[in-house]
């Protein structure tokens, strides 16, 4: 369960967030008006998505074991 | 495929097919661009830290790239408490039509208040201009007061406040001429 925890949490923490983010589009889509809050909508998801990459591959190149072993 | 982009300009919930929008107001760009500006000064943290912890340690590679996943997580967080500002700025807005007025607020998330009147119900326009920057900038807030005893309508921080009360005055003498006895022609 222990070996686990990292990437519960990272998991975790990214359920929140595109839970918190689907909340943000839905304001934006449902009660904008005009262009706007379609445009910021949009721009909102493709840089989400984009630091959610960046996220998932600064995990997949992270060793842990290596940075315990550092520190400790 | 990105029609939803430009169809739906000043089209909103419960717009009745005879009625034209006259202006649609947010607050002045000013007020989002200070918001903004504090969430630049916050989003230059992990890079002050970056560089100061740079120049006090010599950081292992390891710890390095758990720093480096911290600040993504963080720039993350960041990205959505910005677009919060910005959702809240978009979601309040006032809406003239040559019928009534529209006052829509966004107080927080699933937190709506949007209220109507009538250009009819009209009493009164007063603009407040308060403060160096927005005299210079030309916005502030405008307030109407309705037939009712306490009800206002207030139009916050809104570009050239001045000019908007002109255009409601205009809309109102417009309404009461063509709708003598405040009676709905358009069923």
């Amino acid at each position: 369960m222990l070996d686990n925890l990292p990437i519960i949490i990272i998991a975790g923490v990214l359920v929140i967030f595109w839970v918190l983010a689907f909340i943000v589009l839905y304001h934006l889509v449902r009660f904008g008006v005009g262009r706007a809050p379609k445009i910021a909508a949009f721009v909102f998801f493709v840089g989400s998505l984009i630091l959610m990459v960046v996220i998932l591959i600064m995990w997949l190149r992270l060793d842990l074991a290596g940075t315990f072993s550092t520190i400790f | 495929m990105f029609d939803f982009l430009t169809t739906t300009s000043y089209t909103f919930e419960d717009k009745k097919s005879y009625e034209n929008v006259i202006l649609f107001l947010y607050r002045h760009w000013f007020v989002l661009a200070l918001q903004i500006a504090g969430f630049v000064i916050i989003g230059l943290i992990p890079i002050v830290i970056s560089i100061a912890l740079g120049m006090l340690f010599a950081v292992p590679k390891d710890l390095n790239s758990v720093l480096h996943l911290a600040y993504a997580l963080f720039y993350l967080f960041w990205w959505f408490g910005l677009f919060y500002r910005i959702t809240m700025y978009l979601l309040d807005y006032w809406i003239v039509t040559d019928h009534r007025i529209i006052d829509s607020e966004q107080h927080g998330f699933f937190n709506r208040t949007v209220a109507e009147l009538n250009l009819a119900k009209i009493q009164d326009i007063s603009v407040h201009i308060i403060g160096v920057i927005p005299t210079w900038l030309d916005y502030g807030n405008l307030e109407v007061q309705t037939a009712a005893a306490t009800e206002k309508f207030f139009f916050k921080e809104i570009p050239h406040p001045q000019h908007v009360k002109d255009v409601i005055m205009d809309a109102h003498n417009v309404y009461i001429k063509a709708h003598p006895g405040d009676v709905e022609t358009h069923v």
